[in-house]
């Protein structure tokens, strides 16, 4: 019944906004590297330095701090928008489907689309770079290892799950599309804040994913864990408030 | 004893304090188009939603196929189709993509949307998007989403609400066949009598919370007690008069209604014998309209 439901929930992306987002919130990032990249490409063409790693730099950070956050909020927000639209809970709980499989499906799939937005991200990157040594064939990319690419955007991806549970949570819980935003913008702003604390940061389940690209930061793995734990109890909880929630 | 459909035992909902369903016991039998007539704010969409188990009753218990809803969830939704209030449809999808949906949780085979369409007339319509439906169209789509599978029974919420009147006829043939041609007990909730008299076989009234009549609409029709018309050339006179001999009589509109039918020959002697006009007398009967309003009005306190 899990997989059944999971079909369905990704044919409701048919035609969204939500299906669009997937695309070009990774490639406002690339575009906006790509240009700075091209501005600096004088720099690196005249000293020969290896222009790969500021590439990767200038994708993961602005991907990380701004256009992440912006995409979780906007992306659980349009998916819990199509249930919430037309008051379509009370026909979709009304049919024999158990509601966990409901709210697991709509997690799964907002979890997929984080992901298909770092493929976009990580495949577009490469294509602008190769686009780059097009235009400058001077220019030295130290071979575009994939290595320091894909890393930084796994532990990305890992540390923002939990984050992304509990904004999922958030969005289905309070049917209205301003009340998730708001509470999206507002994690996402202090986060910014607490990811430069020292005893907050580590914990703040917003800063997680800064924290882990951070240079120099330690404890790598004890982020990846509590993401991981914090992730699954959220799904958990907000699975059985979901189960248990009285639709009028 | 006929087998029941839906059967409910003194359920109750409260919101904030607020009563708004109580202690009502359903017997919906199968086979039957059940009418559940009430006024705004009666509760029918309440003890709806309670059915559907999207609200839990505060007291009671509730049957569905003789079945526990908190045991058999899954196959009682199964075999219950409902449409509450507005449909719920995807405008992005098309019509075939929104009964895709159900059909894959409910394990439909895809011929199943095909059947549904024709039934509610909407096979030219397949692949359009919803967001181009007027609102009958939409309607009708609901009610194909709510026959989808093998649906035995639905569970309508004011199925014809903001429909034209072209609209309810059509609805209304749509319901009255689906007994009959298709063995699906229907249940349905309006606040108007006359719009589902000619296709339900039992009624059950509420008002305020409460339920003030349940049983066959012949049983209903008993409860239309005749009256005497009379209209005569001094009216204030007469009503004093036959008051004064003991007769309940009261002015309407300028016409005087007496309850006791069977005095129709001593009511007519005594006026003539007074030197009154009888212009019109004759023995008539309230409609069932008058009837669901005297029921459920006279529940307010
Ligand atoms: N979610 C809610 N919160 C608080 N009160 C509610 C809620 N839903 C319904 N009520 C109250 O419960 C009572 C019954 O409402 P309900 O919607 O069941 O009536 P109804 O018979 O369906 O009316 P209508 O014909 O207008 O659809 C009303 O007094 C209403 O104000
Ligand atoms: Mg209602």
């Amino acid at each position: 019944m899990f997989l059944r439901v999971l079909s369905t929930e990704y044919l409701k992306l048919k035609r969204t906004l939500a299906l669009w987002m997937i695309l070009v919130s990774p490639l406002v990032v690339v575009l906006l590297q790509f240009i700075v990249s091209y501005k600096r490409s004088g720099v690196f063409l005249k000293d020969g330095k290896d222009i790969w790693q500021m590439i990767v730099t200038q994708t993961v950070e602005p991907w990380t701090i701004l256009l992440m956050p912006l995409f979780i909020t906007l992306e659980t927000s349009l998916l819990a928008g199509l249930e919430n639209a037309d008051k379509n809970w009370k026909s979709l709980l009304a049919l024999p489907a158990p509601r966990w499989t409901i709210y697991m499906s709509k997690l799964a799939v907002t979890i997929t689309m984080l992901l298909a937005a770092h493929v976009v991200l990580v495949a577009a990157t490469f294509a602008s770079a190769v686009l780059l040594k097009q235009i400058f064939p001077g220019l030295h990319f130290g071979g575009m290892p994939l290595h320091p690419f894909a890393v930084p955007m796994v532990k990305v991806s890992v540390a923002a799950l939990l984050g992304v549970t509990i904004q999922h949570w958030v969005s289905l819980r309070w049917q209205s599309y301003t009340a998730a935003m708001a509470f999206g913008m507002s994690v996402m702003v202090i986060s910014v804040f607490a990811v430069q604390s020292p005893a907050i940061g580590p914990w703040f389940p917003w800063s997680l994913p800064m924290h882990a690209v951070l240079k120099g930061a330690a404890g790598h793995n004890q982020i990846t864990l509590w993401s991981l734990a914090g992730a699954t109890l959220a799904a958990l909880a907000g699975c059985w408030e979901f189960t248990k929630r009285e639709i009028i | 004893m006929p087998e029941l459909a839906i059967s409910t035992t003194a359920i109750s909902k409260t919101f904030d304090g607020k009563p708004a369903v109580r202690g009502v016991s359903l017997r919906v039998e199968t086979g039957s188009v059940y009418a559940f007539l009430g006024p705004n704010g009666a509760g029918k969409s309440t003890t709806i939603r309670m059915l559907l188990g999207l609200l839990r009753p505060d007291q009671g218990d509730i049957t569905l196929f003789g079945l526990d809803p908190r045991q058999h969830r899954g196959e009682i939704l199964a075999r219950t189709g409902s449409l509450v209030e507005s449909p719920s449809l995807y405008a992005h999808l098309t019509a075939r993509e929104n009964l895709e949906i159900p059909r894959r949780i409910l394990d439909a085979s895809r011929s199943d949307i095909d059947r549904v369409l024709k039934i509610v007339g909407l096979e030219n319509a397949r692949e359009s998007l919803v967001k181009t439906f007027s609102l009958g169209m939409k309607q009708r789509l609901g009610l194909a989403l709510a026959l989808l599978g093998n649906r035995q029974l639905l569970i309508l919420d004011e199925p014809t609400n903001g429909l034209d009147p072209a609209g309810i006829l059509e609805m209304r043939s749509l319901i009255r066949q689906l007994p009959t041609e298709h063995g699906i007990t229907v249940f349905l909730s309006s606040h108007l009598l006359t719009e589902v008299e000619q296709v339900a076989t039992h009624v059950g009234m509420l008002s305020q919370g409460e339920m003030v009549f349940q049983g066959t609409v012949s049983e209903l029709e008993q409860m239309r007690r005749p009256f005497l018309r009379i209209v005569v050339s001094e009216p204030e006179s007469a009503c004093a008069l036959l008051t004064a001999k003991g007769w309940e009589v009261r002015a309407v509109d300028g016409h005087l209604v007496a309850s006791d039918v069977k005095a129709v020959a001593a009511i007519n002697r005594t006026l003539v014998q007074a030197g009154i006009d009888v212009h019109h007398l004759a023995t008539e009967s309230a409609s069932l309209e008058e009837v669901f309003l005297r029921m459920t009005r006279a529940e307010v306190r």
